[in-house]
């Protein structure tokens, strides 16, 4: 399977490098809702069912899709959803092209040619 | 004859490998909504055969909860969520007696995210005070009864001020509550009949997620509460307001993985006017039998209830298909089963949606 690549809209001025795989982990769980200089983040998800979205998951946040189903009903009764999803990768690579402050995730070969304005940030080990 | 130290220690050591690092959940978690209106409700039925020395009842319906939420944004960094309570007949009150609420709003606040490490919630908000009392819905438990540690000495609810924050220091997801209630009418005026309740508290709660899937948990507040109709003497009338402080302490700790779910809190109350003091510990454990079914366990001490010492433990099987489906069914030991603490099977349906 292709490593998966942590990709962004960053706001402007921002500096890719204060983002790392620990901010990355925070937004995608919604602990944090914005970037290091204060503007709103907004993370974005390919669907459960997606393989990709499982592998990020399980590299980027620790657990599986299916086993964050716990964490996501913790959250949903303190009114928090998990990061919207789209449809699929071009779909993620349009939604990151329009919205300022997005982040999302795509397989290493989709990230060799982005959208103006979207950059690869950093790419996941992948599984050891 | 004992492995060596350093075997056991490798075994220890080893056993978080045996689980996938998880989640865990923090005090206060803020609102986080995608729209200005968001919509959401759970209800949960529980049918119980209790027995207790008088007699053994007929299974009856002895849990009816239905509850309706909105949460929603107002602005980039201001967000509101309301929880109201549309029925609700339960037994986990102080008492054990019934509460017949038909319009209860368990939750109403204001939050202003002003950093990630500073939200102020203004309003009426579940008290931060140990783990399980922030996710006490039906659906999110994995029992049908609830531990009496988690709800006598404190209220579930209180009016008031907070603030709460996030941040990583180090790697360690760390989160924090700060809570202030100093005006007895604020809690009264929703007060929930029969419930242990606020006069003034001030208090916090902090948690870290010291391992990738291990989060203890210090509760700390001051409170004086109302002295309830149970367990008080002649120095204290039932329904005043305790005129000293008395300091509430807590802990808890939660261990989970993929087929595995610790947890443990424990709290502790010191005498204060001729009011007794109060103690509790549970442990509770959850193992994953096959797919969404697990085998449950929880043992609790807990005093005083009728002024003495409790035991009580449960064992049972939950199926968490889904938070839209969870069915819980076990049995409730109770060493000295009454009217308030039944021993007995319980059977519960809940969903969240």
């Amino acid at each position: 399977m292709d490593p998966v690549c942590v990709v962004a809209h960053l706001p402007p001025g921002l500096d890719p490098g204060t983002v790392g795989l620990e901010l990355v982990r925070r937004l995608f769980l919604a602990r944090q809702g914005s970037w290091p200089d204060g503007t709103p983040a907004h993370p974005v998800n390919l669907p459960a069912a997606s393989a990709i979205r499982d592998q990020f998951s399980r590299e980027a946040l620790g657990q599986g899709v299916r086993e964050l189903a716990a964490y996501w009903n913790d959250r949903y009764f303190h009114g928090t959803r998990p990061p919207p999803t789209v449809a699929s990768t071009e779909a993620m690579r349009l939604f990151l092209a329009r919205t300022e402050g997005s982040v999302g995730y795509l397989p290493e070969a989709d990230t060799r040619s982005l959208p103006e304005g979207v950059q690869r940030l950093f790419c996941l080990p992948g599984p050891s | 004859m004992l492995p060596p130290l350093r075997h056991l220690l490798v075994a220890l050591l080893a056993v978080p490998m045996l689980a996938r690092p998880s989640s865990g959940q923090l005090p206060a978690p803020p609102v986080v909504a995608g729209s200005s209106f968001e919509f959401g409700a759970y209800g949960a039925i529980t049918v119980t055969s209790p027995e207790h020395p008088e007699e053994v009842e007929r299974p009856a319906i002895s849990e009816l909860v239905a509850a309706l939420m909105a949460w929603g944004r107002i602005s980039g960094r201001a967000s509101y969520l309301v929880e109201v309570d549309m029925a609700k007949q339960t037994t986990a009150t102080w008492t054990g007696r019934e509460s017949d609420e038909r319009l209860a709003p368990v939750r109403m606040y204001l939050e202003f995210a002003a950093a990630d490490l500073l939200r102020v919630r203004a309003g009426r908000f579940l008290t931060p005070f140990g783990r399980w009392n922030e996710y006490h819905a039906e659906p999110l438990t994995w029992t049908p009864t609830r531990p009496l540690t988690t709800y006598r000495p404190f209220a579930k609810s209180l009016t008031g001020i907070m603030l709460a924050g996030e941040a990583s220091p180090g790697g360690i997801e760390t989160g924090y509550a700060l809570f202030w209630s100093p005006f007895p009418a604020w809690n009264e005026a929703f007060q929930e009949a029969e419930e242990s309740a606020f006069g003034q508290v001030l208090g916090g709660r902090i948690a870290s997620e010291v391992h990738a899937n291990l989060t203890l948990g210090l509760s700390l507040a001051v409170v004086q509460r109302e002295v309830p109709e149970v367990e008080s003497d002649q120095e204290s009338e039932p329904g005043e307001v305790e005129d000293h402080g008395r300091p509430l302490v807590g802990a808890d700790i939660a261990w989970s993985g993929a087929n595995l779910d610790l947890s443990a809190e424990s709290s502790f109350l010191p005498t204060g006017r001729g009011l007794p003091r109060e103690a509790g510990i549970y442990l509770q454990g959850a193992f994953r039998l096959w797919s969404q079914v697990w085998a449950v366990g929880r043992a609790e001490y807990y005093e005083p209830v009728d002024g003495r010492p409790v035991r009580t433990g449960y064992a049972g099987l939950t199926i968490r298909e889904s938070r839209h489906f969870v069915v819980k069914l076990g049995r409730q030991f109770s060493r000295h089963p009454s009217e308030k603490l039944p021993g007995g099977w319980f059977l519960s349906l809940s969903s969240l949606f």
